[in-house]
C-alpha cells in the first residue's frame, strides 16, 4: 500500500490563472477504481492480481465504505463460509489491500472522468479528484465505477405533513449511532421493511430507543427473512404490512406520525388513519445507485436498475469503463458484491493490459445481443451480451410468487427454462445462461434475448 | 393424564443464505416448555434440524454493538460476541458493554471483555482502530 500525500499546489495556481491551463499533477495507473467499499476493494484486488498498477479513490478517511457502519452479523456466509459482521468483512479486504502496492487516495472526492476518443487504441481515462491538498489527476487505461448507492429520502416518496427535525433515512441514523456516537431520538417509527430498516429496528432497541413499529407499504416484508426474524420477532417489534406513513406531525421536532392502511393499488384508505406518537421517523424506502459521475462520463444507464448498462464483462457503453456493486444494481448481500466486483476488476485489468484489444476481438464475433426482462422480472443484467460464453444473468422479481419459472426467449422461441420455484423481490437472483443458448439465439438471427419470469398456476 | 399440547410453527432457518422455511411440530408441556420436537420439514440440509432444536430451547444470537474509543481515529469500536450467546442475555449484556472505554490502537479480534456474563464467550473487536 502507498498512501499519497498530495503536495499543496494551490499556491502555484493563483487567481489570475483561472481559465488558463493550471498545472495539475498527474499520476498514471492501469486501472483506477472509484470507491473504496466492498466493490472497490474487490475490484482493485482482482485487477492487482492480474498484474496491473491500480489506484483506489475514496472520499472517506477510511476504506470499507458502508460496511463500517453495518456492525451487525450476516456477512461472509458465502464468500468466507462463516458469519462475519460488516466491519470484519471490510477489515479482511482492507488487510488484503494494505498488503499490496495498490495506491490509495483517501479523503479524495472524484470530480469527473474524462475519456479519450473511443477510436484511439491507446485511449486513457483521466480521473480528476479533489482532496484537502488540492486537485490531482489519475490516468488509467480502465476505470472501475464502484461508488455504491444512496438512500431514497422523504422528498422522493412525498410524505405529506410538516417538516420538523427528526426525519432520517435509516442509514443516516445508523451512521449516527454506530460511527458518530450520536443518538437520533428516543422513540422511533420506521417506514419501510427493507434490510436497513429492520436492522435499525433492532439497533435502536438495543440502544434504548423504543421502536413503535415498522410500517410497510407493500403486503409483504421487503427485507431478508433472517432480518425479519432476528430484528423484529426477537424483540416483539410489530410489522404492519400494507400500511404507510401519511403525515408527519410536529413543528420543531417530530411529535407523531400518522399511519394509514393502503388498498391493493397502494392508495391510503380514508378512515384508517392512526396517530403514532414518536420523536423520530426512520425511512428505509429504497436505494438508488449513485451514478452522477457515470452519467457525466457518458455512461448509459438502465432506467430499471438506475445503474449502467453493461455487457457480460461488466463493461459499460464507454470502452474501458466498468461498473460493479451497488452502483451497478442494488445488492442484498455484500458477498455478491464481492464476486461481481472481482469479475469487473479482472475484466478491467484484461482491458488495460490488452489496450482494449479484447473488445475488438469480441466485436469480430458479431455477437451483439441485448437482454430484456419480461413477465415479473424487474430487470435483467447484463443488458448486453457481446460474447458467446457462459453468462450469469442477474435479475429481481417485482412481486413475490410461490411458483414461477425463468424462461429464456429469443424471437419468441423458448431456448431454456428453469425449475418452477418461489421468488421474492428481496432476493437478487442469478440464472446461468450457457454459451450454446447464446449461440442458438444468434443462429435464429435474434438481436435480443428475453429473460422472462412467469408465474405458474399451481396444479 | 397429559396436558401436553402439540403446535405447528413456521419460521425461517438463519444458518445460511438459503433461509429455508421450516415447518415444525413441537410438543409442549403445561408450562410451555418444549417436551419434544416431533417433526421438522422444509429444511434442505441437516443444519435445519440442529437450528430448530436450539431455537426452541435456547435461541442463540451473536450480539453486536459498539464501545467508546479513546485516542482513536474513530469515536466508536464495533464489537461482537465471538460466538452466539443466549438471546435472553442480550439486554443485560448491553448494560455491561455500555461502560468500558478502550484505547486505540485496536486490532480486529482483540478481546474487549472476557467471558461475557459467564457465557465463556468473549466480546471482541470487529475492526482495527488506529491512533488519531
Amino acid at each position: 500500500m502507498a498512501t499519497f500525500d498530495m503536495r499543496d499546489e494551490r499556491a502555484e495556481a493563483g487567481a489570475a490563472e483561472v481559465g488558463a491551463a493550471a498545472p495539475v499533477q498527474t499520476q498514471a495507473f492501469d486501472v483506477v477504481v472509484i470507491g473504496g467499499g466492498p466493490a472497490g476493494m474487490a475490484a482493485a484486488l482482482a485487477a492487482h492480481k492480474a498484474g496491473t498498477r491500480v489506484a483506489i479513490v475514496e472520499r472517506e478517511q477510511h476504506l470499507g465504505g458502508i460496511l463500517r457502519q453495518c456492525i451487525h452479523p450476516g456477512f461472509g456466509l458465502s464468500h468466507f463460509k462463516q458469519e462475519l459482521t460488516g466491519p470484519e468483512y471490510a477489515q479482511r479486504f482492507i488487510d488484503q489491500v494494505r498488503a499490496t502496492d495498490i495506491a490509495l487516495f483517501l479523503n479524495s472526492m472524484v470530480l469527473g472522468i474524462d475519456s479519450g476518443e473511443p477510436a484511439e487504441d491507446t485511449a486513457v481515462h483521466t480521473v480528476t479528484l479533489m482532496s484537502r491538498a488540492g486537485m490531482l489527476q489519475l490516468t488509467g487505461h480502465a476505470v472501475v465505477l464502484a461508488m455504491g448507492c444512496r438512500e431514497r429520502t422523504r422528498s422522493e416518496i412525498k410524505i405529506p405533513g410538516s417538516r420538523p427535525a427528526g426525519v432520517f433515512t435509516a442509514g443516516l441514523a445508523q451512521r449516527y449511532i454506530n460511527i458518530e456516537n450520536l443518538k437520533p431520538g428516543s422513540r422511533a417509527v420506521i417506514l419501510g421493511s427493507g434490510d436497513i430498516g429492520l436492522i435499525m429496528a433492532r439497533r435502536c432497541t438495543l440502544e434504548g430507543i423504543s421502536v413503535e413499529g415498522v410500517y410497510e407499504l407493500m403486503p409483504y416484508a421487503n427485507g431478508l427473512r433472517r432480518n425479519v426474524k432476528n430484528c423484529l420477532d426477537d424483540f416483539g417489534i410489530p410489522l404492519h404490512l400494507s400500511t404507510t406513513v401519511t403525515r408527519v406531525i410536529g413543528h420543531d421536532r417530530v411529535e407523531a406520525a400518522e399511519v394509514s392502511q393502503v388498498d391493493e393499488r397502494l392508495a391510503p384508505i380514508p378512515g384508517t388513519e392512526r396517530i403514532v406518537p414518536c420523536d423520530t421517523l426512520l425511512l428505509s424506502v429504497g436505494l438508488i445507485p449513485e451514478n452522477e459521475l457515470s452519467v457525466a462520463a457518458g455512461v448509459e444507464l438502465d432506467p430499471r436498475t438506475r445503474g449502467a448498462v453493461v455487457d457480460q464483462s461488466l463493461q459499460t457503453g464507454v470502452p474501458g469503463i466498468f461498473a460493479c456493486g451497488n452502483v451497478l444494481h442494488v445488492h442484498d448481500l455484500a458477498d455478491n458484491v464481492t464476486t461481481e466486483s472481482e469479475r469487473a476488476g479482472a475484466a478491467a485489468a484484461a482491458y488495460a493490459l490488452g489496450g482494449g484489444a479484447e473488445t475488438n476481438a469480441v466485436a469480430g464475433t458479431g455477437c451483439e445481443l441485448t437482454v430484456s426482462p419480461a413477465g415479473i422480472a424487474g430487470y435483467a443484467l447484463p443488458g448486453r451480451i457481446t460474447a458467446v460464453a457462459f453468462t450469469k444473468l442477474n435479475f429481481r422479481v417485482r412481486r413475490p410468487v410461490d411458483a414461477a419459472r425463468v424462461r429464456i426467449l429469443a424471437d419468441g422461441e423458448e431456448l431454456f427454462a428453469g425449475k418452477v420455484r418461489a421468488f421474492k423481490p428481496s432476493v437478487m437472483e442469478s440464472f446461468p445462461l450457457p454459451a450454446k443458448v447464446i449461440q442458438r439465439a444468434l443462429d435464429l438471427g435474434a438481436s435480443e434475448i428475453v429473460l422472462s419470469v412467469d408465474p405458474v398456476e399451481e396444479a | 393424564m397429559s396436558t401436553n399440547v402439540t403446535e405447528t410453527l413456521q419460521f425461517n432457518c438463519t444458518t445460511c443464505p438459503s433461509e429455508c422455511l421450516l415447518t415444525v411440530e413441537v410438543e409442549r408441556d403445561a408450562n410451555g416448555a418444549v417436551v419434544e420436537v416431533r417433526s421438522v420439514t422444509g429444511n434442505n440440509c441437516p443444519r435445519g434440524d440442529t437450528f430448530v432444536h436450539q431455537e426452541l430451547t435456547c435461541p442463540m444470537r451473536v450480539l453486536t454493538t459498539t464501545v467508546a474509543v479513546s485516542g482513536g481515529d474513530e469515536a466508536l469500536l464495533p464489537v461482537r460476541t465471538a460466538e452466539a450467546i443466549p438471546l435472553a442475555l442480550h439486554a443485560q449484556a448491553m448494560d455491561l458493554i455500555r461502560g468500558p472505554v478502550v484505547n486505540a490502537p485496536i486490532r480486529m479480534g482483540d478481546v474487549v471483555l472476557e467471558d461475557l456474563l459467564g457465557t465463556s464467550i468473549d466480546l471482541i473487536a470487529s475492526m482495527d482502530i488506529d491512533p488519531a
